[in-house]
C-alpha cells in the first residue's frame, strides 16, 4: 500500500476521484478528505510497483485537474454550441425536417 | 495606386490572448500529445507544445498556433467565423441522427449444414417449421419497415445458412421492391452466405435483382477449415469456389468477404491478408475476438486476448500498408471506419460504432421466430438465453411501438459517450461508439467500467497505432487517408 | 481578365441618347461590317470599315482599328464616342462570354487581373440588359465578372432574373468576393432569384484570416466571406471556393484544403488556380510567382485531400507537364480561346491534345519548367479532362 496526498490547490477532489477510476485496473484506491487535503491510499491490484503506481497516479491526477480547468474555462462555448447545434437553423429548416 | 499593406497589418494585436474552445487531449505513448476538439478534429503537440498551449502561453511564433487557430481549439481577436463554423460541423455530425434502420437484418432461417464452433445460433436441423423464418413474418416486418420513417434500407439476409430458405428470400426481394416502388423508397439487398449452396439460379435471382454477397473467409484452407467444419471437411473449398463464380457472374465488387477472429487467427495475419489477395478480394476487416459464446472466466484472459488481439491487428496493418507501399490497393476495414470519422466530417455507418449506440435505430433484426432484437448481437446474445435486447414482436403495430421500449431506450441514451464515466474525458470519443451488448454481456451492465473493457482496450489501442503510424510516416499517412474514399 | 477593346472612329451625325451605343454585327465580308446600333442611339444600320472615307456625309460612319478584324457576325460590341474606346461585349465564336459588371471593388487583391477603379460605371450595367434579350437562346454558358459584381446589388440581380427569362438554358457563373452575402438579406435575394443554374465563384486564400485579409488587402474580408459562404450555403445555393497559387497562398495549401474540407464541406466545386499575369500581379510577380514543380506537392496533396473527403476539384491554369501524375486527373482546359499559349516544346508532348496549356501572360516565366510527356497512348488516355461548365 503507498500513500499520496492532493492539496486543495493541486487538485480538486473530482479530478482524484476520476484518476482512481481510471486507474481502477491497476490498484484500489481509498479516498479521504483530510485538512491537508485529498489523501489517497493506492492498493496495487497489477503488477505495478510502489513508485511506479504513486508517479503514474500522481500524472493521472494532475491530468485529470488540467482537463477539470479547461472544461471550466469552455463551458460556456460548449454549452452554447449544442445549444445553437440542436436548434434548428430557420423555420424552413425545421419545416423540411433538417436540422 | 493605392498602398498595399503588408501582411503585419492584418495580424489582430495582442495575438497572446486567446480563448480556448472545447477540447480533450489523450497523453499518447510516444510521449506526445494528442488534441481534439467538439467535432473530432484533432493534432498531436510536443509537450512542450501543449503546456504553453494549456496554460494560455502560445504565440504566433510557435508553428501549432496557426494549426490550433484553423482548426478550432482557440479563438483569437483575428477572426470570429470559428463559432460559426463549429456549428455548422456540430450540426453535420448530428444529422445522423435523422437516419433510422438504414440495415434491416432477416433472420430467415437458423438451419446450418456447417458445425461451427464459435457460432451461437445455428441449429443442424432439417425441421423447417421450428427454425424457418414464415413468409407471414417477412410480411409483417416489411410492412413495419415501410410504414416507419426510412427511406432507403438495406436488407440483410442472415441465418443459420440463408440459402437454405432461399424461397423466402426471393419473396421478401420481390414484396419489398413492390413496397419500394409504391412509397417511393429504395432498397438494396445482401445475402450472407457460406456458398456452399450458391447454385446458378440463386447467382441468376441475384444478377437480376443487384443482389450483392457476403461471405466468410476466415483465411487459407486449414485455418477457415477447422474454424467452420462441414462435413466433406471442404468448407474453403466451397467459399472460394463461390467467390469466383459470384465475382464472374456479378462482378468484382459482387461479393465481400467477412473473417472471424479465433485464438487460431492470431498468429496468422499475413496468411489470412495473402489468401484474400489471392482470391482478388481488396479489403479485409481485421473483426476483434467475440465475446458471444466465449466463456469468460477472469479478467486476465480478457486482458491477455486484447492484448494477442492487438498484436495481431498491428502486424496485419502494416503488412497491408507495405502493400499499398508496392502499389497494390488494399484497405482495412476497421482502420478505414476510424479514419473516417478522423479525417472528415462524415459521420460513418459502422452500427458498432456509434455514438449513440445504433442499436435499434440504425439497425434492427427481424428473427426467425417473428422476435425483434436491437442488432445482430443481441440475438446472438439471446440464443445464449439472455433476451435483454429483444425488443418485441412483428405482431406489434408499429416499429416506433417496438423501439421506443423503455429497455432499449435506458441502454441508448445511458451509454451515450458524454455522460460515460471515462468517455466523457476522453480525446478519442468522437472517433468511438458506445456499445451497449458488449458491455451488458461482459461486465454486466452496458456502460460498462471502462478500465476493464476488453472494447475500450482494443479501440485505445487502434487510435493509437493510427494516429503513431500517422506522425512517424507521412507515406503511411497518405495511404491511410487515401482509404477514406467514398 | 481582359476585355476586348480597340478603337473606332466615328464620323458623321449620330443621333446618340447616351453615353454609349450598342451594336451587333449582322454580316460582314472582308472589308466591312454592317452593324445594327440598338441602344444609345437612335435604331439604324451602320457600315464599319477599318479607315474612314473623306466623305463628308452626314450618315453615320464607323472606322475602326485593325486589332478588331476577328469580330464576326453575332458579335455585340459598345462604342463610346467621346474616348473612341469600343469595347467587345460578346463574341459568338467563343466557348467563354464574361461580362463586366463593374470595376468598383471592395478588396483590392495583390494579384487582382482587373484592378479596381472608383469610377460610376452604371452604363456598363445597362448595355447588358440590352443585349440580353439579343443573344442566342442556346448559349452554354456566360459569366459575370468584376471587380464585385454585388457592390451594383438589385440593379445586377436584375440582369440575373432577365437572364433566367430569356436565356433559361444557359448556366450563369458569377465571380464575387462573397463578402455581401455576409449580410443574410443579401443571400436571401440571391436565392430568390430562382435561377435554374446559378454558380457563383468566391475566392478564398488561406485556413489563416490574417493571410486571406493581407492577401485581399482588406480586414475582415475572411469573416465575411466564410459567413456569405455560410449563408448561400444554407439556401442551397451553389457555390465555388477558388484559389489562386501563389507565394501567399502556397505555403498552407495542403493544410488549407483540409480545412475547406472540414468547415466547408458543402460547397459544389473547388478551383485550384495557377496565376494570370495581369493587372497588379505584374507589378507583384516578382513576390508572387513559385515554381510549380516546386510545389508540385502541395498541389497534388490538396487535390487529393479535397476529392478524398467528397469534394469536386480543379485544378486551372496549369499545364499538364507540371502537374504530377497523380494530380493531372484534376486539370481542366480552362483557359479562353484567345489567351491560351503553348510552347514549342508541347508539339513532341504526347498530351499536348488534352493541355490546357497556360496563360499567353505567363508565357515567359512558365517556360523553363515545360517539358513534353512522352508517356504511352494508355495513360494519355487515363488524364480525364472535360471541357468544363465553368472557366476562368
Amino acid at each position: 500500500m503507498v500513500e499520496v496526498t492532493f492539496a486543495q490547490e493541486v487538485a480538486r477532489l473530482s479530478a482524484v476521484k476520476k484518476a482512481a477510476y481510471r486507474l481502477a485496473a491497476l490498484c484500489d484506491v481509498d479516498i479521504r478528505s483530510t485538512p491537508a487535503g485529498t489523501r489517497c491510499e493506492l492498493h496495487a491490484t497489477a503488477d505495478t510497483s510502489g513508485p511506479e503506481l504513486v508517479a503514474l497516479f500522481r500524472a493521472t491526477v494532475l491530468d485529470y485537474e488540467l482537463r477539470e480547468d479547461i472544461a471550466a474555462k469552455t463551458s460556456a462555448f460548449r454549452d452554447g454550441l449544442l445549444a445553437v447545434a440542436f436548434a434548428p437553423l430557420t423555420r424552413r429548416d425545421a419545416e423540411d425536417g433538417k436540422v | 495606386m493605392a498602398r498595399f499593406k503588408p501582411l503585419e497589418e492584418f495580424f489582430a494585436q495582442e495575438l497572446h490572448e486567446y480563448e480556448f474552445l472545447p477540447f480533450k487531449f489523450h497523453r499518447l505513448k510516444t510521449g506526445r500529445v494528442f488534441v481534439s476538439n467538439i467535432v473530432g478534429e484533432w493534432l498531436v503537440l510536443d509537450t512542450q507544445t501543449f503546456e504553453l498551449f494549456t496554460s494560455s502561453s502560445l504565440t504566433p511564433a510557435s508553428a501549432a498556433y496557426a494549426d490550433l487557430r484553423a482548426r478550432h481549439f482557440l479563438l483569437d481577436r483575428d477572426s470570429g467565423v470559428a463559432v460559426d463554423l463549429l456549428t455548422v460541423k456540430l450540426r453535420q455530425r448530428l444529422q445522423h441522427l435523422r437516419s433510422v434502420f438504414g440495415l434491416a437484418i432477416f433472420v430467415v432461417t437458423l438451419r446450418c449444414e456447417h458445425a461451427c464452433p464459435y457460432c451461437q445460433v445455428s441449429r443442424q436441423s432439417d425441421d423447417h417449421a421450428a427454425f424457418d423464418m414464415s413468409p407471414a413474418y417477412a410480411d409483417a416486418a416489411l410492412k413495419l419497415l415501410f410504414a416507419s420513417p426510412a427511406r432507403e434500407f438495406k436488407i440483410e439476409f442472415q441465418g443459420g445458412e440463408p440459402l437454405l430458405n432461399f424461397g423466402l428470400i426471393q419473396h421478401i426481394v420481390l414484396e419489398a421492391k413492390r413496397l419500394a416502388e409504391v412509397s417511393g423508397k429504395s432498397v438494396s439487398f445482401v445475402i450472407t452466405s457460406n456458398l456452399a449452396l450458391l447454385t446458378d439460379d440463386v447467382l441468376a435471382f441475384c444478377a437480376e435483382h443487384d443482389i450483392l454477397l457476403s461471405t466468410s473467409l476466415d483465411g487459407p484452407a486449414e485455418l477457415h477449415n477447422k474454424n467452420r467444419p462441414r462435413r466433406g471437411n471442404n468448407s474453403h473449398q466451397l467459399a472460394t469456389d463461390g467467390i469466383r463464380r459470384v465475382q464472374n457472374r456479378l462482378g468484382a465488387d459482387g461479393v465481400a468477404a467477412l473473417m472471424t477472429t479465433t485464438k487460431a487467427s492470431l498468429d496468422r495475419v499475413v496468411d489470412i491478408i495473402d489468401e484474400y489477395r489471392s482470391q482478388d478480394l481488396h479489403e479485409i476487416f481485421l473483426r476483434p475476438l467475440s465475446p458471444y459464446g466465449f466463456a469468460v472466466k477472469t479478467k486476465w484472459f480478457k486482458a491477455y486476448d486484447q492484448l494477442e488481439w492487438l498484436r495481431f491487428y498491428r502486424e496485419g496493418l502494416r503488412y497491408i500498408i507495405d502493400l499499398n507501399r508496392r502499389g497494390e490497393r488494399f484497405i482495412e476495414l476497421y482502420a478505414s471506419t476510424i479514419l473516417g470519422k478522423m479525417l472528415t466530417s462524415r459521420p460513418g455507418n459502422y452500427v458498432d460504432m456509434m455514438n449513440p449506440a445504433g442499436i435499434g435505430s440504425r439497425v434492427i433484426v427481424f428473427n426467425y421466430d417473428g422476435d425483434i432484437y436491437a442488432s445482430d448481437e443481441a440475438r446472438m446474445l439471446a440464443e445464449m438465453g439472455d433476451k435483454t435486447f429483444r425488443l418485441g414482436n412483428v405482431g406489434a403495430d408499429s416499429l416506433a411501438e417496438v423501439v421506443l421500449s423503455d429497455s432499449l431506450l435506458d441502454a441508448v441514451e445511458g451509454t451515450v459517450l458524454e455522460s460515460a464515466p471515462m468517455c466523457s474525458d476522453c480525446a478519442f470519443q468522437h472517433y468511438c461508439g458506445a456499445d451497449p451488448v458488449y458491455h451488458h454481456a461482459t461486465q454486466g451492465d452496458p456502460i460498462g467500467h471502462k478500465a476493464f473493457s476488453g472494447f475500450c482496450d482494443r479501440q485505445m489501442g487502434i487510435f493509437e497505432e493510427l494516429i503513431e503510424l500517422m506522425e512517424a510516416d507521412p507515406e503511411a499517412a497518405r495511404i491511410l487517408s487515401s482509404w477514406v474514399r467514398q | 481578365m481582359i476585355h476586348l477593346s480597340g478603337g473606332c472612329k466615328l464620323a458623321g451625325e449620330w443621333p446618340v441618347s447616351g453615353p454609349s451605343i450598342v451594336g451587333e454585327v449582322m454580316s460582314r465580308d472582308a472589308d466591312q461590317l454592317i452593324i445594327d446600333c440598338f441602344f444609345g442611339c437612335e435604331r439604324q444600320t451602320v457600315t464599319a470599315t477599318f479607315q474612314l472615307s473623306d466623305d463628308a456625309s452626314p450618315t453615320p460612319q464607323l472606322a475602326l482599328s485593325s486589332e478588331l478584324s476577328h469580330l464576326g457576325v453575332g458579335d455585340f460590341i459598345s462604342i463610346y464616342p467621346k474616348s473612341g474606346r469600343l469595347r467587345v461585349l460578346f463574341r459568338k465564336e467563343s466557348q467563354t462570354n464574361n461580362f463586366l459588371v463593374t470595376e468598383v471593388c471592395d478588396n483590392y487583391c495583390l494579384m487582382c487581373s482587373q484592378p479596381p477603379r472608383k469610377v460610376n460605371d452604371e452604363r456598363l450595367l445597362d448595355e447588358i440588359a440590352a443585349i440580353v434579350p439579343r443573344l442566342p437562346k442556346d448559349l452554354h454558358e456566360i459569366g459575370f465578372t468584376g471587380g464585385e459584381p454585388t457592390l451594383r446589388g438589385e440593379r445586377f440581380f436584375s440582369i440575373l432574373r432577365l437572364l433566367r427569362d430569356e436565356l433559361p438554358a444557359t448556366a450563369v457563373h458569377v465571380l464575387s468576393n462573397g463578402r455581401a452575402f455576409s449580410r443574410p438579406e443579401l443571400a436571401q435575394a440571391w436565392a430568390d432569384i430562382r435561377h435554374p443554374d446559378l454558380m457563383v465563384g468566391i475566392p478564398i486564400y488561406s485556413d489563416q484570416s490574417d493571410i486571406h485579409d493581407y492577401v485581399v488587402q482588406a480586414d475582415g474580408a475572411f469573416d465575411e466571406t466564410v459567413r456569405g459562404v455560410l449563408n448561400l450555403k444554407a439556401l442551397r445555393q451553389a457555390v465555388e471556393v477558388r484559389i489562386v497559387l501563389h507565394r501567399h497562398t502556397i505555403g498552407r495549401l495542403e493544410k488549407f484544403a483540409y480545412f475547406i474540407a472540414r468547415n466547408l464541406s458543402a460547397v459544389d466545386h473547388v478551383a485550384l488556380m495557377g496565376l494570370e499575369l495581369m493587372g497588379f500581379a505584374v507589378a507583384h510577380q516578382d513576390d508572387l510567382w513559385i515554381d510549380p514543380r516546386e510545389h508540385e506537392r502541395a498541389i497534388t496533396r490538396a487535390a487529393q485531400t479535397l476529392a478524398w473527403a467528397g469534394l469536386r476539384v480543379s485544378i486551372y491554369n496549369l499545364p499538364l507537364c507540371v502537374l504530377s501524375a497523380d494530380a493531372r486527373r484534376y486539370a481542366i482546359r480552362s483557359i479562353s480561346d484567345w489567351k491560351r499559349e503553348y510552347w514549342q516544346a508541347c508539339s513532341e508532348c504526347s498530351l499536348r491534345e488534352k493541355c490546357g496549356g497556360a496563360f499567353f501572360s505567363s508565357r515567359n516565366r512558365m517556360e523553363p519548367y515545360i517539358a513534353p510527356i512522352r508517356e504511352l497512348v494508355e495513360s494519355a488516355d487515363s488524364v480525364i479532362v472535360e471541357e468544363p461548365a465553368r472557366r476562368a
